[in-house]
């Protein structure tokens, strides 16, 4: 590595150490509409071919020889304009926007695009519909925001982080989590409790092989592109922003008997402790009635404070912010405390321009265990709890529950869990334009993701855990730490030229990433005192048991990539776009490391040509047709902090593993955890994209339609093994799967009168995925879900319940030749449908009337069916000294009963099709109330804005699904369910 | 152009040092190059194979707890949670059942951890020939037990040349082919492998660098075991002269615990009489944390009424060790029920992590009375039983059995003195092969089950058979 570094140094000391030759200007644009640095805009000197384009902040230098006399200035959406230089060496242009289309722009990650020469297909989120939600985990906050990119929060804990999917799973055993770059930095999925999206500039979506190319493997499931705020030249602009809220739990639609029923229940069924109480003790327990959710549960707090500056000169700008925000969840004692802050640098040396993006946070969370189906959990303790205990008895106690269950109210107050992380995200780049060759830069940036994060369990010796067999004896103390740590370096050359109608950009890249996690843990006991720290545990002796667990492992893996990447552009309405690399994995066997994967796509602003000049502007103002086919790998397991899965950072070796589970009478255990498969590979995907974006009336018709066609082969498949190898399963590029679908986004704005405008928005997702081929079976099981050659992943694997047998009261299922039998047999299991949602959108409306403005966001996800595992618990007549459901009060009971729940004497089998469920629903995401001051009102009180807004989160969810909350991303609800928050805040914005 | 040239030097040259980057090589976890270098390394890959017998689907359950739960000497309560359990005990296991699939992966588990052992030591034998036999000889005897313990679920009847189908014999490690796809091998087949290993096993261990176990420790499979395991499967095989043999050799070197010795077996303070004991130490799960758990308070199971009635409670030594009327650590449960309380922990802790005593001398003298009462010896067989019953029971008059009492008798004895060791549905299959629960009450819902069902064999596991389509299912399912 060290090495390495000095190369580096010496490749861009080589490039510097030639001679500057021109006479060099330097300027910046400014967007004559939004009064901001203009990006990209083209630069040439009249008469000559050399030129060049402006940077993310609208800067540029150009080198012009004596001759030269005029620039022109020229940008899609703007009007050219010509500058005549005279001696000026600093040229500053305002363009003024063309009134006929409208440019957006594109940020990848190595620079920005202009959308118009963009044959990939990308989505771009404006960071204000970012900023003001009130989240701890970012990633929740894009739910319905662009085409393709389904998000479900699977957990509405403060601070824990959702699913994110880019069109479709496109990998069974591997990871399908799309990668995430912050100013150029990989940064980790699924931990973001401590990154402060208030930061954001844009959220950029990158979702076809063209679009993902420069980040090949890593880009397979698409890529986020975050960029952070930067700093404008000018006035220091000081920003406050600050809101308050509260969140409150949602509806429970899987109700549990009340007292009286659940007594009614026990007696009829017989066999319970009640049977032992007398007519007395009995009609007490009636009266009782305890609502366990409300022993649990409380009204959530969010509060959030940030005050960042901005400003600068001509040669450097800065943004500079801290935050703080506090969110309490609805559950007691969970909550997430966050504080952030942020520097973003750039200079501007004459041909040298360097800086430094970086951000620190500290974040500490509370949780509850979650999505479990354990007894100890108090979210599932919430139903099970018979509704006639209490949770103390009369002199304050906690009581006993009589079936051996926890007191949830117990468990929650006698245990501790929280999260302590600090992560800082940051990177330097340098990048230097080579004076001798016009167009040619250099660039270094390097960059890292570090993330400590220090877990806590803490168990008193008074609760169910603390006593229990798994934490041992008078209570634990269970910590945990891990260390993740992330390089990314980027070597690069860019080269930009302009002749006549040609365009050029072309760059030629050299990357590393290396990953490493480690992780430290032990578990302490006998907390006998009044500490709950490590100073509280009694030291273990060979007589009283406290003999503490200690435990580590680390993980590590690396990433060479080799690529170039660029954009022709022809008469500024043809564009080509191409991409080529290599990449090397630590992950495969050693003769399988190596992959090529190229990209390629086109684009054609149809409305430019002359046969299209009859239609009138103002109908139809621009017309993109474009397409692209491209091949990405991917070699991605999924290993983090919540344990790793598929492809693991050595899965191509035989594994024996020494872990503390596998010592034997006190001697230290060998196992054999992994056979080897020197085989393994890249998983492949070839991604078809072709798509049509317009602009019509005067832009008040905007959107696009896309297509896609995504085929993964060498899929990383869980390949069934026969038991007797002493396996179930090995980690084989076998079979193949394809996503196909359609994305339609459509912005429609029917009024704009001069005060008042009103603007709707929709964007809808079809996505299909099928097994296309599963090598040596035509399917394989795992659980409840199947594997099938024509069928979705993650397809439910059940037997087809029907009803009672209304003489036996006996389960009936239907055989798949439609036979009813009242014999289960896992052989007639059948699929019924698939976990993974196949539509999704969102749809926008936005009212405003002069500073006023209304808007919301409504959500939906379609057509999955989710199996409710927490039904199987309350609905299973086994368990009936607990609480059960409601509906358990139809039983069957008597020849003749025709209902659906069985006799209660038959074993409750629970791969039937009994417990699932439709998991579609719509839910009314966002909904915001925001007032502007007037600026004359404003600027009396020597400020420059002020905004206050009240907006509502996740305000109504319509669904038939009978549990909290359906937004499951897995096709399955275990249990101890942690619903989204319903949240309302009162927000405040100044700037000054 | 010389500068060009400069740069693509330089970056050729930093190109081709970053493939290092990829040559990552694990740390906190062993591969092929350096896991089993040495003989101690073979030593620990026996602790490996030993340690997955405390699974919940080996002695940590199936193996210790489920053959009583599956029988009458054990009564589901309602405080029972029943993950993978609750179909076995009413016999309306499912091919997909956790525990009938868990039961054969892990078997097969420990059976790969000790052909590893097999397939790798003989290339230590010139290091240390003693050393090399100690390890082989416990590998080898553990591979026939695992053997032994698919036949005793899978297989239809124990007759020692049957030809119905039983298990698939494993003898090589799966990483020479993951892909086999085995039929299953008849019954009489997998006797053969097993005798044939335990007899090697014995050789080899006959001949060892140290002794494998001490006076106070014998978690490990040493002559003794081997014997005592040759004496069980003499026994299910019908082989009596080779049952006889060897329990007598077991008995000789392991002498029957004496009243005032027996309670502290159980609580791990003795080791009086244990052959061989699976070791649970706290936090390792128990023999028995199903029935009952001590941690939890949790009675999920009930010494059944007939079983309790078997007993002479004031003077057997074994009721008060194993069984206790109303007991309870916080649960207000009612005080009339008999409590499993043969597995607390160990010393006074309640965690229920204490060794499962995998074969003990009580044992071996039952099977040589067993085997000497059907050879017609039954003046021997009387003899061992009384011998025991003595040991047991405080004023014990010794009993005069014979013919098919003196058999009825042997099993009784069998049922008072192995109550939750994993005896009892297999040592009905093997004889009567007929339940019939007394007091059968919900949440139980099978109550009887006959000689003809089909339940007497688990079925094949469903994933199994899909894996591997030269596998059968058995008759039933």
């Amino acid at each position: 590595m060290k090495r390495f570094l000095l190369l580096s140094m010496a490749f861009l000391f080589c490039v510097g150490s030639a001679l500057a030759q021109d006479r060099q200007i330097t300027g910046t644009v400014i967007d004559g509409g939004e009064k901001s640095p203009l990006p990209g805009v083209n630069i040439v000197i009249k008469g000559g071919s050399a030129g060049t384009t402006t940077d993310v902040d609208g800067k540029f230098r150009l080198n012009v020889s004596a001759n030269s006399t005029t620039l022109i200035f020229s940008f899609v959406g703007f009007l050219t304009q010509e500058v005549v230089i005279g001696n000026q060496s600093n040229i500053s242009v305002t363009l003024a926007p063309d009134a006929k289309t409208l440019t957006e722009v594109v940020v990848t990650g190595y620079g920005v695009q202009e959308k118009k020469s963009i044959s990939g297909s990308t989505a771009v989120i404006k960071a204000e519909t970012i900023r003001s939600v009130p989240m701890g985990s970012f990633d929740q906050v894009l739910q319905g925001q662009a085409p393709g990119l389904l998000i479900q929060a699977n957990s509405g804990q403060p601070g824990a982080s959702a699913s994110v999917v880019i069109r479709g799973k496109g990998s069974v055993n591997g990871t399908n989590d799309p990668l995430y770059i912050v100013d150029g930095v990989q940064i980790s999925a699924q931990n973001f409790a401590t990154l402060n999206p208030a930061d954001f500039e844009s959220v950029n979506v990158l979702k076809d092989a063209s679009a993902t190319s420069v980040y090949g493997s890593r880009g397979a499931n698409g890529v986020i592109v975050i960029q952070t705020r930067r700093g404008k030249a000018g006035k220091t602009n000081f920003e406050y922003s600050g809101q308050y809220g509260m969140s409150f739990f949602p509806p429970n639609r899987l109700e549990v008997m009340n007292s009286n029923e659940k007594v009614d229940y026990e007696l009829r069924r017989g066999g319970t402790p009640l049977e032992d109480l007398t007519a007395a003790e009995i009609a007490t327990l009636r009266t009782i009635n305890t609502n366990w959710q409300d022993e649990l549960f409380q009204v959530g707090r969010t509060s959030q404070h940030q005050l960042s500056a901005s400003g600068g000169n001509e040669k450097t700008i800065f943004y500079v912010s801290g935050n703080f925000f506090q969110q309490t969840g609805t559950v007691k004692f969970t909550g997430l405390d966050r504080y952030t802050a942020r520097t973003n640098i750039e200079h501007n040396a004459g041909n040298i321009r360097f800086g430094l993006n970086g951000s620190l946070g500290y974040s500490q969370s509370t949780n509850t265990t979650e999505s479990n189906a354990g007894i100890a959990s108090p979210l599932n303790a919430i139903r099970w709890v018979n509704p006639y205990e209490t949770s103390r008895d009369a002199n304050g106690n906690y009581t006993n529950i009589g079936s051996g269950q926890p007191n949830p109210l117990q468990e929650i107050l006698e245990s501790n869990r929280g999260t302590n992380e600090v992560k800082g995200v940051g990177n330097i780049f340098v990048e230097y334009s080579v004076p001798f060759i016009k167009g040619l830069t250099a660039r270094t940036s390097w960059g890292i993701d570090y993330e400590n994060q220090e877990s806590t369990s803490y168990f008193s010796r008074f609760g169910f855990i603390g006593q229990g067999a798994g934490a041992r004896r008078n209570g634990s103390l269970n910590r945990n730490f891990f260390r993740n740590t992330r390089w990314t370096g980027t070597n690069s050359l860019n080269y930009t030229k302009t002749v006549g109608d040609h365009s050029l950009n072309v760059g030629l890249f050299q990357e590393v990433v290396r990953n490493r996690f480690a992780t430290f843990g032990f578990t302490g006991f006998g907390l006998t005192g009044n500490l709950q720290n490590e100073a509280g545990i009694t030291q273990g002796s060979p007589t009283n048991n406290f003999i503490p667990v200690v435990r580590g492992d680390a993980n590590e893996n690396g990433l060479v990539s080799y690529f170039t990447n660029g954009t022709y552009g022809y008469k500024d309405r043809y564009f080509v776009n191409f991409g080529v690399r290599r990449d090397g994995s630590s992950r495969f066997g050693a003769d399988r490391r190596w992959a090529n994967f190229w990209s390629v796509g086109a684009s054609w602003i149809m409305s430019e040509e002359g046969f299209m000049s009859g239609i009138d502007k103002s109908v139809l103002s621009q017309l993109k047709l474009k397409a692209s086919y491209g091949t990405v790998g991917s070699q991605a397991g999924y290993t983090s902090a919540f344990g790793s899965s598929g492809v693991g950072d050595f899965a191509s070796r035989a594994l024996f593993s020494t872990a503390g589970g596998f010592v034997y009478d006190g001697g230290a255990g060998i196992r054999v955890t992994q056979l080897a498969n020197p085989e393994l590979s890249w998983e492949q995907k070839g991604m078809f994209n072709a798509g049509v974006e317009f602009n019509m009336f005067n832009d008040r018709v905007t959107g696009g339609i896309e297509v896609y066609n995504n085929v993964t082969t060498n899929l990383f498949l869980p390949a069934q093994l026969s038991r007797t190898t002493g396996f179930t399963n090995q980690n084989r590029n076998v079979g193949s799967l394809r996503n196909r679908g359609i994305e339609v986004q459509v912005n429609f704005t029917p009024v704009q009168a001069n005060d008042f405008r009103w603007t709707l928005g929709g964007n809808f997702t079809y996505n299909r995925n099928q097994v296309l081929d599963l090598a040596r079976t035509d399917d394989f099981i795992t659980g409840l879900i199947a594997y099938r050659v024509g069928q979705p992943i993650n397809s439910n694997f059940l037997v087809d319940f029907v009803d009672a047998d209304p003489q036996t009261g006996l389960a009936r299922y239907r055989r798949p030749d439609g036979e009813l039998t009242t014999t289960y047999n896992p052989g007639d299991r059948q699929i019924f449908g698939t976990g993974d949602a196949p539509y999704f959108g969102g749809i926008t409306n936005s009212l405003s009337y002069k500073g006023l403005e209304l808007s919301f966001l409504l959500n939906f996800v379609l057509g999955n069916r989710i199996y409710n595992n927490d039904r199987t618990n309350v609905e299973n007549p086994t368990y009936y000294f607990d609480n059960m459901a409601r509906v358990l009060l139809q039983e069957w009971q008597r020849p003749g009963d025709i209902t659906t729940i069985p006799n209660p004497d038959q074993e409750m089998q629970t791969s039937t099709t009994r417990f699932l469920e439709d998991g579609s629903f719509w839910r009314l995401r966002n909904v915001m109330l925001s007032y502007n001051l007037p600026s004359a009102l404003v600027s009396k009180a020597k400020l420059s804005g002020v905004r206050v807004f009240v907006q509502a989160q996740n305000a109504f969810t319509w669904t038939k699904f009978l549990g909290f909350d359906p937004e499951l991303s897995t096709g399955q609800l275990t249990g101890a369910q942690y619903p989204a928050l319903r949240t309302v805040t009162f927000g405040l914005n100044l700037s000054f | 152009m010389k500068a060009i040239k400069l740069v693509l030097l330089s970056v050729v040259l930093a190109a081709t040092s970053c493939t290092g980057v990829i040559d990552v090589n694990p740390t906190h976890i062993l591969d092929e190059s350096n896991a089993l270098k040495s003989i101690a390394n073979f030593d620990a890959a026996l602790n490996g194979a030993y340690s997955q017998l405390r699974g919940v689907d080996s002695y940590g359950r199936n193996q210790a707890s489920i053959p009583d739960m599956m029988t009458d000497n054990l009564t589901e309560s309602g405080e029972n949670l029943p993950q993978g359990t609750r179909g076995i005990v009413d016999w309306q296991q499912a091919a997909d059942n956790a525990a009938v699939e868990g039961q054969w992966l892990i078997n097969y588990r420990v059976l790969n951890a000790t052909n590893v052992v097999i397939n790798g030591i003989d290339a230590f034998a010139s290091t240390n020939q003693r050393a090399a036999n100690r390890v082989k000889g416990q590998a080898l005897a553990l591979r026939a037990l695992m053997h032994f313990d698919l036949l005793k679920w899978y297989a239809n009847n124990y007759d020692r040349n049957s030809t119905d189908p039983a298990v698939p014999i494993m003898t090589a490690p799966a990483a020479q082919n993951p892909d086999l796809r085995p039929v299953r091998s008849t019954v009489k087949e997998v006797y053969d492998q097993i005798f044939r290993d335990l007899n090697e096993a014995a050789t080899l261990l006959a001949n060892t660098d140290r002794a494998v176990n001490s006076a106070t420790n014998r978690s490990r499979i040493d002559l003794t075991v081997v014997n005592a395991i040759l004496a069980r499967v003499s026994l299910y095989a019908g082989q009596w002269a080779d049952a006889v043999r060897f329990s007598t050799e077991a008995i000789n070197r392991v002498p029957l615990a004496t009243r005032a010795q027996f309670p502290g077996i159980w609580n791990d303070a003795n080791i009086a009489e244990v052959i061989w004991h699976i070791t649970f130490n706290p936090g390792e799960g128990g023999p028995a944390i199903e029935v009952y758990s001590p941690a939890a308070d949790r009675a999920s199971y009930d010494a059944s009424p007939d079983l309790v009635a078997l007993y002479d409670q004031a003077n057997d030594v074994r009721f008060g060790a194993y069984i206790t009327q109303g007991f309870r650590i916080r649960v207000n449960r009612p005080a009339a029920r008999f409590i499993v309380t043969k597995y607390l922990g160990k010393g006074t802790t309640r965690d229920g992590a204490v060794n499962f005593k995998a074969f003990r001398t009580g044992e071996m003298l039952l099977i040589r009375a067993e085997a000497n009462a059907r050879s017609g010896n039954g003046a021997a067989a009387l003899a061992d039983l009384n011998l025991l019953r003595v040991a047991r029971i405080t004023g014990f008059q010794p009993g005069t059995e014979s013919g098919a009492t003196l058999i009825t008798a042997i099993a009784n004895e069998r049922r008072r003195e192995l109550f939750v060791e994993g005896h009892r549905w297999f040592d009905l299959k093997r004889t009567t092969r007929t339940i019939e629960r007394q007091g059968c009450r919900p949440p139980a819902t099978a109550c009887n089950l006959a000689a003809a069902s089909p339940r007497w064999t688990w079925p094949i596991p469903t994933n199994e058979l899909i894996a591997n389509p030269n596998a059968t299912q058995n008759t039933g399912y």
